[in-house]
């Protein structure tokens, strides 16, 4: 849990007429009265855009298989990713995000996650209905960007 | 045990942050796009 994170709110400063069209609400005081765990408490979804912010604590019960990039912003604390070969299971590498961190997830891999005490993440991801299929015939590549 | 008092949530700023790290047993890390947003933003 997040006992300790502040709970005060935004100021709105709408201009008359305006007052029921401008909303603001603190991000970090609704996820820390979350009382999930790897789900999404609240989505922002913008066309194929999915932003999910979520809790995470103790272990994700599954090992989590995916179909198209993920990007990971780890808002709070810790989490130590696991990462797989997605078919073979064979052990890639190790990601430990700590608070301000960014990663992305490649579209070939499965992973575990790990997080020591309750943190804040924020799952990014295209809903695009083609982008896994696209993966699945190697027509795009299984990482976000070319270095 | 922890006291739920004592929990201590932390979170990044400019002037303090810790950044994690991508650890490759058998993979390109730079697949991984790691950054970290508060070591982007203090570039000067």
């Amino acid at each position: 849990m997040f006992a300790d994170v502040p709970q005060d709110e935004p100021w709105i400063g709408a201009e008359p007429g305006f007052e029921g069209e401008i909303h603001a609400f603190n991000l970090f005081a609704y996820l820390s009265r979350s009382d999930v765990t790897w789900n999404p408490s609240v989505c922002s979804v913008v066309k194929d855009s999915l932003l999910c912010p979520t809790t995470e604590e103790h272990t994700l019960p599954i090992t989590h298989g995916n179909d198209r990039v993920e990007w990971f912003i780890q808002v709070s604390d810790e989490i130590i990713w696991a990462i797989e070969d997605k078919v073979t299971g064979r052990p890639l590498a190790r990601v430990v995000m700590k608070a301000g961190d960014v990663a992305a997830m490649p579209a070939d891999i499965r992973h575990r996650g790990y997080s020591p005490k309750r943190s804040m993440l924020i799952v990014w991801e295209n809903n695009d209905h083609q982008v896994a299929r696209l993966h699945q015939e190697g027509k795009i590549p299984p990482y976000p960007v070319e270095f | 045990m922890p006291t739920s008092q004592s929990v201590r949530t932390v979170f990044g700023s400019l002037d303090g942050y810790v950044k994690g790290s991508v650890q490759v047993i058998d993979d390109n890390p730079k697949d991984y796009a790691f950054s970290n947003v508060f070591d982007v933003a203090a570039i000067p």
